[in-house]
This record gives C-alpha cells, sequence and structure tokens, in this order.
C-alpha cells in the first residue's frame, strides 16, 4: 500500500469515527427526545384528569373556583398554564371565568409566570402575554402597556386578548401610538379589541388625527376609526381625503363605506376621480355601499376607467343604487364604450347573492 | 514486442491516473456536498425552534378569533378525479381559515369530474366575473355554488397542462394570496392558519412554503389524515424518510439563506399580484412549482422588493407517494427532467450577485448538488467498476469510503427523523419511530442507487426535448378500521 493511500484511508477512518459517534449520540438524543414527549403527553393526560371534577363543580355552581384553583397550583407550571388557557378559552361562562380568576391570582405559579414578562426572550414574554391575557387586573397595566407594545408579534398578539377585558384611558391613548409600528396582523387585532372601548378610542382617535402626523401613523388613525365605525372618528376621517399620500388616501376611501353623512359621500366622490386606480375603486364602493344615488353619473363615467376593478367596483356600486342605478347599468349595455357595455352586461348577469358577495 | 509491452504499460499508466484523478474529484465532492448539507442542518436548528416555540394551538386561536390575516383562495386543478373530487373539494372548504374561497379548475376532464362537483355542490353556471390577467386556453363555463358560497369552479379546455389549469384558477381567484394544491392533497384542518404565522410576526411575504409528507400507511377520513403512520412497505416507508429530510432540514436550511428554489407545487401559497406581474405559471415545462419560484426570485429582486419566499415547517399536507418502482422511476425521471429544463433555462442567474444569495450560492448548489448529483454518483460507481476490472482498486480505502457515505446518508436521515421527534411529532408511536430508523438504514442499499437511474434518465429525454408528464397511478386512500361491533354497547 502506498503512503498516500495509508494516509486517505486513515484521514476517512477518523471522519468515520467522528461520524459514528455522531450516529450514537443521535440515537440517544432520539431515545431521550421520546421518552420525554411520551412523559409530557402523560402529563397533560394527569393534568385533564386532575382538573376534570373541579371544573365540573365550577361548570355546576356547586363551587366558585376555590377546589379548581387548588386542583390547578397542584399541576406542573407549564401544564397549569396549558389547561387554566384552554378553559378560559371555551368552558367558562365570564362571571365563572371571572370567580375563577380571582382564586388563581395570588397564586405563586401564577406570579412567577408574569414576571416572565420581563424576561429579554421572548418565548418567555409571550407565555407571560398569554397568561395575562386570562388573569389580568387593574395592577397588571403597566406590564400589559409594555406587552402590547412588545417588539415581538406573538407577544403582542398573546398580550392583546387582555385588551377586551380591561383597558384605561392611558393605556388606550398608548396603544394607538403604538398602531402604526405594529405588523399588519397585530395592529388589525388590536383595532378589533379596541372596539370594546370604542367610545375612550373615538376620543383618542380625533385628537391624534387633528394634529400632524406622518403618513403611516395617519393610515393607522384612518384605518382604526373605520373599525371603530363610530360616526365621531369617521367625521374626523374626511380631511383625509385630501391627504398627498396616496396610501392614506386609499385607506380614507375604504373607510368612507361607513361614512353616512353627506360630507363622507362627497369625499367620495372627489375620491372617484383620484389619480391612483386602487383610490378610483375603493371610492366607488363607497358610494355603492352608502347609497348615493345623486352620483350614479359619476359611477356611469367610471364604466369606462381604464382599470377593470374600478369598472367591475363602479358597476356593482350601481346595481346597489336600487333602480335608478339598474336603469344606469341597463343603459351602459348599449354604450358606444366596450369595456363599459361588457362591464355592465356582465354585472346584470349576475344574481343578487353573487352581487351582495362580491361587493362583500 | 518489447514496444507492445510498452504501451500497454503508458496505457494503465494513463488508467491509474484517470481513477485517481476521477476518485479524488469525487471525493472533493463528497465533501463539499456533505459540508453543505450540514451548514443547512446547523441553519435549520434555531428556525425549527423558533417555529416550534410558537406553533402552538393558543395562538391558532388568537389568530382565528382576530380574524386579522388576509383572505386567500386555493386553487384546485382537476384532472379526471371523478373517484375524489368531491371529498376533496369539501376537505378544502372545511378548512379552517377566517376568510378563504376554492377555485377548482376541471381541465377538461374526460371522466365525469363536472358532473359530480355540479350535482354535489348544486352549481350553476354564472357570466365569469374577473379579469383574465394571464392568457389561458378557453374557458368554456364558470360555476358557482348554491350551498357552498366559498366555492367556484372553473370548466376549460385540456391541451395547457396543470401550468395552465392553475393559471385558469388564478384569474379566477379573488383575495390577495392564492395557495396552490393538487387536487388528490390531503391538508390538515389548521393548516392554512399555520400557514399565515408569517403575517401575524409582520414578515413581507411573496410566498410561503409547508410541509408536504408522505400519507401511505396513515388512515384517511373524509379528506383527513386521522392517524398517521408510517408505511410498513420499503418504497412508501423510504419516501416517509426522504420527504422528512427534504422539508425538515433542506428547506428550513435554506430559509436563513434567502429562501430555496423549490416550494411544493402540492401546497404553496403565493402573493396574488406578484403571480399576475410575471405571466402566472409557465405551462412549458413538467415542474412548474420551480420554475415559478426561480422566476418570482428574478422578478422580486428586479423590483427591489422586500418580499420573502419562506418556509414554515408546522402546516402539513399529506400526499400519496408511489407504491411501485415503475411509478416511482416515472415521477423521479419527470422532477429531474423538469429542473435539469428550468436550471437551464435560469442560467443566467448562475454565480450572478445581481441575484444575491440566489444566485451565489443557492441556485449553484442546485446545479451541482442535485442537478449534477446523480452523474458524479453513477461515475463513482462506473471508476470503482473499472478500478477493479484492471486492479488499480484500494479494496480497503474503498470499504471505508463506503462506509463514510453510507453513515452519512444515514446520519442525515437520522437527524430528521430526530427533528421530527423533537418538534412536531406528527408520527407518535413508537413503532413508527423504528420503521423510520430503519427505513433510513435500508434506504443506503439498493433505493439510492434506483432513484439515481432515474434521475440519470431524465438527461437524454431533455435532450431529445420530451416534455411530457406521463401518467401517475395511485392506490388511493387507507380507509379507517371499522367499528369493533363486540364492543359496540
Amino acid at each position: 500500500m502506498q503512503p498516500r493511500g495509508v494516509i486517505n484511508t486513515v484521514a476517512l477512518v477518523v471522519v468515520g469515527s467522528f461520524q459514528a459517534a455522531f450516529i450514537v449520540a443521535m440515537l440517544a438524543l432520539l431515545v431521550a427526545a421520546h421518552r420525554h414527549a411520551r412523559g409530557n403527553d402523560a402529563v397533560d393526560v394527569a393534568a385533564v384528569d386532575a382538573v376534570r371534577e373541579p371544573l365540573r363543580a365550577l361548570m355546576l355552581g356547586e363551587d366558585h373556583g376555590e377546589y379548581l384553583a387548588v386542583a390547578l397550583g397542584r399541576l406542573h407550571r407549564d401544564a397549569a398554564i396549558r389547561q387554566l388557557l384552554s378553559i378560559a378559552a371555551s368552558q367558562l361562562a365570564p362571571e365563572q371565568l371571572r370567580d375563577l380568576v380571582a382564586r388563581v391570582r395570588p397564586a405563586p405559579w401564577v406570579a412567577r409566570t408574569l414576571a416572565r414578562g420581563t424576561s429579554r426572550a421572548w418565548w418567555k414574554r409571550m407565555e407571560a402575554a398569554r397568561l395575562l391575557a386570562v388573569v389580568h387586573s387593574p395592577a397588571d397595566s403597566a406590564l400589559l402597556a409594555r406587552l402590547v407594545c412588545d417588539p415581538h408579534p406573538a407577544v403582542a398578539s398573546a398580550a392583546t386578548g387582555a385588551i377586551a377585558g380591561y383597558a384605561d384611558a392611558a393605556l388606550i391613548d398608548v396603544i394607538i401610538r403604538g398602531l402604526s409600528n405594529q405588523p399588519t396582523a397585530v395592529r388589525l387585532q388590536q383595532m378589533r379589541a379596541l372596539r370594546s372601548h370604542a367610545d375612550a378610542a373615538t376620543l383618542v382617535v380625533v385628537a391624534q388625527l387633528a394634529d400632524e402626523g406622518s403618513p403611516a401613523t395617519s393610515r393607522a388613525l384612518v384605518q382604526l376609526a373605520e373599525v371603530l365605525g363610530t360616526p365621531d372618528a369617521l367625521a374626523a376621517v374626511v380631511p383625509f381625503a385630501a391627504c398627498g399620500d396616496v396610501e392614506v388616501r386609499a385607506t380614507v376611501a375604504r373607510a368612507l363605506r361607513s361614512c353616512f353623512m353627506p360630507a363622507g359621500v362627497e369625499a367620495a366622490r372627489s375620491l372617484l376621480a383620484d389619480t391612483d386606480w386602487r383610490v378610483r375603486a375603493a371610492a366607488a364602493r363607497a358610494l355603492g355601499s352608502l347609497n348615493a344615488t345623486d352620483t350614479i353619473p359619476d359611477l356611469q363615467a367610471a364604466l369606462r376607467d381604464e382599470w377593470w376593478w374600478v369598472r367591475f367596483r363602479a358597476a356593482l356600486a350601481l346595481g346597489a343604487l336600487g333602480e335608478a342605478g339598474e336603469l344606469a347599468l341597463a343603459e351602459a349595455t348599449g354604450s358606444d364604450d366596450a369595456f363599459a357595455r361588457d362591464m355592465a352586461i356582465m354585472v346584470r348577469n349576475l344574481s343578487t347573492s353573487a352581487r351582495l358577495e362580491l361587493s362583500a | 514486442m518489447i514496444a507492445a509491452h510498452g504501451v500497454r504499460e503508458l496505457g494503465l499508466v494513463v488508467v491509474h491516473a484517470v481513477v485517481h484523478t476521477v476518485s479524488a474529484g469525487i471525493i472533493v465532492y463528497m465533501l463539499w456536498l456533505n459540508s453543505c448539507n450540514a451548514l443547512l442542518l446547523i441553519l435549520s436548528v434555531p428556525q425549527l425552534l423558533r417555529h416550534w416555540r410558537i406553533a402552538d394551538d393558543v395562538n391558532l386561536r388568537l389568530l382565528r378569533a382576530a380574524n386579522v390575516i388576509p383572505p386567500l383562495s386555493v386553487l384546485v386543478p382537476a384532472f379526471n378525479e371523478e373517484n375524489t373530487i368531491v371529498g376533496s373539494v369539501l376537505s378544502f372548504l372545511s378548512l379552517e381559515y377566517p376568510q378563504h374561497e376554492v377555485v377548482v379548475v376541471n381541465d377538461g376532464s374526460t371522466d365525469a369530474t363536472m358532473e359530480r362537483l355540479i350535482e354535489a355542490y348544486d352549481l350553476v353556471e354564472v357570466p365569469p366575473a374577473y379579469p383574465n390577467v394571464v392568457p389561458t386556453l378557453p374557458v368554456k363555463a364558470f360555476y358557482r355554488s348554491r350551498v357552498h358560497p366559498k366555492l367556484v369552479c372553473v370548466e376549460k379546455m385540456n391541451g395547457g397542462g396543470k401550468g395552465d389549469a392553475l393559471n385558469a384558477a388564478l384569474n379566477a381567484a379573488r383575495y390577495p394570496y392564492v395557495l396552490a394544491v393538487d387536487a388528490d392533497t390531503f391538508i390538515e384542518r389548521d393548516a392554512l392558519l399555520r400557514l399565515a404565522r408569517p403575517f401575524l410576526l409582520g414578515q413581507r411575504v411573496a410566498a410561503v412554503g409547508a410541509t408536504v409528507r408522505i400519507s401511505n400507511g396513515s388512515v384517511i377520513e373524509h379528506g383527513r389524515v386521522v392517524d398517521a403512520h408510517v408505511d410498513s412497505r420499503w418504497l412508501p416507508g423510504i419516501q416517509a424518510v426522504e420527504y422528512l429530510r427534504s422539508f425538515l432540514f433542506g428547506r428550513l436550511g435554506w430559509n436563513r439563506l434567502g429562501g430555496g428554489l423549490i416550494i411544493s407545487g402540492a401546497f404553496g401559497l403565493f402573493k396574488q399580484e406578484h403571480l399576475h406581474a410575471i405571466g402566472g405559471y409557465n405551462v412549458e415545462t413538467v415542474t412548474e412549482d420551480i420554475d415559478l419560484v426561480i422566476r418570482l426570485h428574478k422578478y422580486l429582486r428586479g423590483i427591489g422588493s422586500g418580499d420573502a419566499l419562506t418556509f414554515v415547517p408546522d402546516p402539513v399536507a399529506w400526499t400519496e407517494g408511489p407504491v411501485t418502482v415503475k411509478v416511482l422511476g416515472a415521477q423521479r425521471e419527470r422532477w429531474h427532467r423538469g429542473l435539469i429544463a428550468t436550471l437551464v433555462e435560469h442560467r443566467d442567474m448562475m454565480f450572478n450577485p445581481r441575484y444575491g444569495v440566489i444566485g451565489l450560492v443557492v441556485f449553484p448548489f442546485y446545479v451541482f448538488g442535485e442537478l449534477l448529483a446523480p452523474v458524479i454518483e453513477c461515475l463513482g460507481y462506473v471508476v470503482f467498476i473499472c478500478g477493479a476490472m484492471i486492479g488499480v482498486v484500494n479494496y480497503r480505502f474503498a470499504l471505508v469510503f463506503l462506509g463514510v457515505s453510507v453513515g452519512y446518508g444515514f446520519l442525515l436521515s437520522l437527524w430528521a427523523v430526530v427533528l421530527e421527534e423533537i418538534s412536531f411529532r406528527r408520527y407518535s408511536t413508537t413503532r413508527d419511530l423504528l420503521k423510520l430508523l430503519w427505513f433510513s438504514t435500508i434506504e443506503q442499499f439498493g433505493y439510492r442507487q434506483l432513484t439515481v437511474w432515474f434521475r440519470l434518465l431524465a438527461f437524454p429525454r431533455y435532450l431529445r426535448g420530451d416534455m411530457r408528464w406521463g401518467t401517475m397511478t395511485r392506490e388511493g386512500p387507507r380507509a379507517p378500521a371499522p367499528p369493533d361491533l363486540e364492543a359496540a354497547p
């Protein structure tokens, strides 16, 4: 055998030895992971068994949660959290849940979990946020304000569950100021949660819309006004139809769908002549929702738009405007403009339910 | 005599040199490929842990309750699926998601697929209310269901392949995201919610890929896998390991490097406006999924978009793997032929810094590590046999080399099995775990060489310009066990 061959073989044997050691380690890890997982399954099954009877007692009114709180306290902390979240999500009436939370809140395992809300590890903060969404009280306001604005979206999203149950003016202000920095899904989730505090939120929205803000802030506030749907908030949105930022105008055009006031109709009419097709399409849709029959000539003109979506929304809007709108559509079927004619024919052939669904 | 002897000696020296050079090249190639796989493996771990920590039910419930994720359209191309289409569509309609629609395209089926759909879902023909953004073969009719408002059906002429059917569905889809699936795919009920996690995390997403697993051996009821198991037969069993390896660390690893080149055609979510912008699916390829992803990468680079192509490991779609060598061969040959065609077509991306990590790392890896892998492996076998015939093989070295190669293949599969066990645990029984280990071991002996051969066959067919799909026969899902009547009260 040549020396080079020996070296190659030795090198491969060394590599192979490392490989074999790694394989043995992997197999050991696999066995340990499998046993651990089965152990966890057993813990969960035992936890379900442990809370079954106390939960039944609480649901039947035989107990006010003391029994269940004690049972949860005896479980491993992770299992107790899982059980409490599961019970809170689906099995109890609001007053039963209040009773249970009052008993569980002072427990050491709850305090330990909520203390993780200031951890540097996001998954620990998320665990605290999830529990807080169930056991929150006015005393947790500072922690909640911190968690709903958490830089990790999963934490902010989990903490948002607590907003509907409790939010004071200061917390609402903090949430609304942070909206423009949140990812879209979390932003929408927080906006919907703020509907439970619509009056207080409206005051903040109106005040903040009156201030000069960045386009991102304005967009978030206009979107919130649409979600809240209160007349004051929607009225505060109307001036933004003349905003220089196209994204803000598009958001305004969408929000105007619920703005049942003359200023809202006028704003939507003006947006139908916008330079951006998305704004025009949204404005046409808004005019249909607002039942603005005096804008039929504008919508007829929009049937000739160069963009398919604007023509489509205009035709659907005409279809939503009752007899006068139907008449305008019928007239458009004989139009000299092929785009307007084809769109009118298509929408006229749709059933009422199809039109409703497509307008939604 | 002396001259002839000299020539023979010279010939042997040349053969020795060739065998040694090729052997050295193959060893270097193996080291490079294994290092790449090891890197992917390391990169996949933090990605997997990140998803695993967040992938529990509480978060999904929040998502569902909050109704804050974008609506999406499920695109279902169907060709001659009369036996399964009604159940498949029902399973797609009943997926948990705040707002979704199902767009079925009957791609000119010659059986009763359309009649079954009309009858089961009370379909009525309506005017097509959508713009034809992507050109397709003519659409014959457009239907809506009286019983399921979320269902629309498009009937079109056959001839453009799966890509054309998907394009017709893409035109009819009205939501901003579209999910392309195969009609015979079984999607887990909460998979769409899991797939939407990047939106919750605030990521700007152009496409999301998810895991596909082998359904053979599992119990399927009403289009759902209700009891997941690894098939005991060697062919589907090995494919179960192969799919785990490919999805759990392969694609997760690429995630960290800016996304891979493949999002499975059986289960992939895309932003509709991007698909419109690139002209939809390519109808002249047999692997429309890889072609689409490469064009999407190019397009996003071109417009300077920050939207990412990402992979989420826990949403699962189950698909039936081939159970005969013949069907497996046809499938693997087609996949490789499509890969060759697509990589050749987009060769301008190779080592092109304009495409960043995709051009400099990902694309070259697919060329050298995927496209050329069967050629190089086959060359290794040929050189070994030639070397053995002329007596230049160092058998001790060859044996150790074989051991290390086999060990490495086993190690990668084992790692995938470990990842599965510590994270999502779809196969929960000890018996399934043992089966996965067994198939990880025997995969190296026979199966691997078979797939090398099938992939090699793709080269001459590609050179002949053959772009046929071939047929994929399936044995159908395994029904649940009948109830135990004696145990009934």
